[in-house]
């Protein structure tokens, strides 16, 4: 009883400080706003030109698995920081003075997640039922229609996003950047894997379910239908707009006592998740950690005596310091926040980053382009993410904004040193593209070379943080060079990006995004 | 060399004014900063560091407005914050390096600066360990060290004895003691025998106000016959504390010895002593001020 209360207590003071928060206001508007545009139909599901009436259990299927898959990928982001916190403030290592077991304790982070990320997927619910209340609706308002998707498809996979959380911030190596693309992956494989939809267990998004009952009502109206899936922005779906749609009534699946418990069973995995999680969670431990084995192996290669009393009798006198020489040089400063950036990496890291280098050299140009290139520049994620978050990630604010001239010496001198990152990173196709005469598709590479760290710098400026950069850079660079989609293939990957003019956009976008960095830095500095 | 604080006000969100009203002339010398945790101290330290901008009032540095010209201020300034962070996966040496880069120290003087302050600061030892694996003490000498890398006109230290063993304090008060010359320091504690030990003049800040700025003797002077010792019951203790300003207790066989600070003698059993900073500066925090400068 008494451990239930302690876990109360630590539930509720941590989803009271993370609704507190801006990134969560800012989430909840994202939120929001994606709901509007499932209500207004600007992001729906359509079965080639058909699609169901806006009745209360198409809303109700088309918003839940909206939600769910918007929560999942980004709302892991959003509640994947407790223990983080905890270990930065210090609270962690409080809380493990105390009797509170490892399984409580995660167990209360994870109920925590689990509420913030209900908190979201009740105001998309919340907003449904409004707007189906306000507007008039064909059949009549159905609330249970509405609400059961949110019910059995929203929150059971919220349960394990909540829990996966928790299980990336008990392992050391998955706590950062790593974390966050392994995550990207694994819930980009969730949702969008056809083999997955067809298994009613594995259906994370609900689509596997309603999907095939929404062909037979779309059938039953038009028995010549040739259907087709479409999910995602009616102005990213190629072909008819929205309102040149056949319609169809759909009245929604029988969530059966068969399926019900399928969907629960996830809740049940959750668990699972957290109590594997109490195997590699160190209980704030330092001694569990590399830096405090580094401190050890520091110490190992000292002498003995120095180790027991760090004291030594000081042979400097300041009365005997020469003048300082000020000269200030750019090139210094550049090459300083390289060695910052750069630095505290596993030499495996280096050895990867410039085996792509080489790759690019290597394969045939069309493979470099299209393969060897976006695999080399997701590998320098974690520099780049960093830019701009140091002073507050680090607490060093104070000591670098109080320096001369921090916005005319230190700000340019990180971007140069981004940029010099990615030179480095795609160094290998620029070369190819300038020997094989591809001018355009130099051209577009250095627009990209231009965009990736001035992007980073932006974000990282604005938030503080390196996770809206990391999130933000791994969509983007998934759907564009990865997937060829022009809109977003800032580094010119594909043809249609270059013919398209796509890089004078990211051109564009970099000064506007360069120009925002430089007015938000000038107001900490 | 002149830094003048003026009518200086910051007020946070909430209508809570960290420091009010605040004024004060500072020449070379080293000034000594003590107030009760959240008296505003460090609001005042960040505001003359050009970290903070006064909501209310002016800081000027030679005749300058440091807010409207920060980079003339910073030009002479080391700051060590009450808290600040490193970059863990940087050496000392690498450290100061960046920040002497980002201060436009030129490579050679910056070298031989780093290699005497890193001797100056006792971590000769410890200048190739990476900053994440140091200690507490130590993490706060590479912080004194990048303060001084500048050879600063006015250096501004928050709580910098924090973390350092009694050695440790010892060598920078001494430090402090040869800095102090043709420069103006600022040093906060609530220590007050760190600020004792260095300082040529003291301001005892309360609540965000200027309670008193004056010569450490002047604030001496201000309790002389007015610091009483005696036995009192244990029982009696409680009372003791509501009546008088206490400024040390010890347990007797007898009882409990306390030091009182009072304008009059606290009792027939009281014995006049000769009082110290402590207590003056207890002093001056229930409230009586002074007039001496």
């Amino acid at each position: 009883m008494q451990t239930l209360s302690k876990m109360y207590q630590l539930i509720l003071g941590d989803f009271r400080e993370r609704t507190r928060r801006y990134s969560f206001l800012i989430t909840l508007l994202a939120t929001l706003f994606f709901g509007y545009l499932v209500i207004t139909g600007k992001w729906t599901l359509r079965l080639g030109e058909y699609r169901g009436v806006y009745n209360s259990a198409w809303v109700g299927s088309l918003m839940g698995s909206a939600s769910t898959m918007m929560l999942a990928f980004f709302g892991f982001y959003l509640v994947k920081n407790s223990l983080s916190r905890d270990r930065r403030t210090g609270v962690g290592q409080i809380l493990a003075a105390t009797p509170l077991s490892n399984l409580a304790y995660l167990t209360s982070k994870f109920i925590s997640n689990f509420a913030v990320l209900t908190f979201m997927a009740a105001v998309l619910m919340a907003t449904a039922v409004v707007m189906q209340l306000l507007s008039h609706v064909e059949g009549g308002f159905n609330l249970w229609a509405l609400v059961a998707p949110f019910l059995f498809v929203c929150l059971p996979v919220m349960a394990l996003v909540a829990a996966m959380a928790v299980l990336f911030e008990s392992i050391r190596w998955l706590r950062g950047t790593v974390g966050n693309i392994l995550y990207i992956f694994i819930a980009e494989f969730a949702f969008l894997n056809h083999l997955l939809l067809e298994n009613p267990f594995l259906d994370f998004g609900g689509f596997g379910m309603f999907i095939p009952s929404m062909e037979e009502a779309a059938l039953a109206a038009y028995p010549e239908a040739k259907l087709g899936i479409e999910v995602g922005f009616v102005g990213l779906i190629e072909g008819a707009t929205d309102g040149a749609m056949n319609l169809f009534r759909w009245e929604g699946i029988d969530w059966s006592l068969e399926m019900v418990p399928l969907r629960l069973l996830w809740i049940g995995c959750a668990i699972c998740m957290v109590a594997v999680a109490t195997v590699s969670f160190n209980r704030f431990d330092p001694a569990r950690t590399g830096r405090i084995r580094s401190r050890r192996r520091a110490k190992k290669s000292l002498p003995a005596a120095e180790v027991v009393s760090g004291h030594r009798p000081s042979a400097r006198s300041w009365s005997d310091m020469p003048a300082v020489q000020f000269r200030f040089n750019f090139l210094r400063m550049l090459t300083a926040e390289l060695r910052l950036m750069l630095k505290g990496y596993h030499w495996s890291w280096y050895a990867i980053a410039v085996g792509l280098v080489a790759v690019q050299l290597a394969v045939p140009y069309d493979y470099a382009r299209l393969y060897a290139l976006p695999a080399a520049w997701i590998w320098p994620l974690p520099i780049w993410s960093a830019m701009g978050t140091r002073e507050a990630r680090f607490n060093t604010g104070q000591l670098v904004f109080s320096s001369a001239y921090p916005l005319s010496r230190q700000f340019p001198a990180i971007w140069a040193a981004g940029l010099t990152v990615a030179l480095l990173a795609g160094g290998g196709m620029l070369i190819r593209a300038l020997l094989v005469g591809e001018g355009d598709h130099f051209k577009a590479l250095l627009v990209g070379v231009l965009f990736v760290p001035t992007f980073a710098l932006a974000l990282g400026t604005l938030s503080g943080s390196r996770k809206l950069f990391e999130v933000i850079y791994l969509i983007i660079w998934y759907i564009g060079p990865v997937n060829g989609l022009p809109l977003l293939d800032f580094l010119g990957a594909t043809d249609a990006a270059v013919e398209g003019s796509i890089p004078l956009i990211y051109l564009a976008m970099s000064i506007v995004l360069g120009f925002s960095a430089f007015l938000w830095r000038r107001r900490l500095c | 060399m002149n830094l003048e604080i003026r009518e200086v006000g910051k007020r946070y969100k909430g209508n809570v004014w960290g420091i009010k009203d605040f004024s004060l002339d500072l020449g070379p010398g080293i000034l000594g900063l003590i107030g009760p945790n959240g008296a505003g101290k460090s609001t005042l330290m960040r505001i003359l560091a050009t970290v903070t901008k006064a909501t209310t009032g002016r800081v000027k540095w030679d005749g300058i407005d440091i807010a409207r010209s920060p980079n003339r201020v910073r030009k002479v300034l080391g700051y060590l914050p009450q808290d600040f962070g490193i970059y863990p996966n940087l050496n000392a040496v690498e450290f100061l390096r960046y920040l002497a880069s980002a201060r436009g120290i030129s490579g050679r003087s910056a070298r031989e600066r780093i290699d005497q302050l890193l001797e100056l600061v006792n971590m000769v030892d410890a200048r190739k360990r990476p900053l994440g694996a140091l200690s507490g003490g130590m993490k706060q000498r590479v912080g004194i060290a990048q303060a001084l890398l500048n050879d600063p006109k006015l250096l501004i230290v928050d709580e910098p004895t924090a973390g350092l063993d009694p050695e440790e304090r010892v060598r920078f008060r001494n430090l402090l003691a040869e800095l102090s010359g043709d420069r103006i320091v600022i040093l906060s504690s609530h220590i007050v025998s760190d600020v004792e030990a260095a300082a040529t003049s003291i301001a005892v800040i309360k609540e965000g106000s200027l309670q008193v700025h004056a010569a450490p003797e002047d604030l001496l002077r201000t309790v002389e016959g007015k610091t009483w010792e005696m036995t009192i019951a244990s029982s009696e203790l409680a009372d003791a504390k509501q009546r008088f300003v206490l400024s040390g207790t010890v347990r007797t066989r007898d009882g409990v010895r306390i030091r009182i600070v009072a304008d009059e003698s606290p009792g027939k059993s009281a014995a006049p002593l000769t009082p110290t900073m402590e207590d003056a500066y207890l002093y001056m925090l229930a409230g009586k001020r002074t007039e001496a400068v």
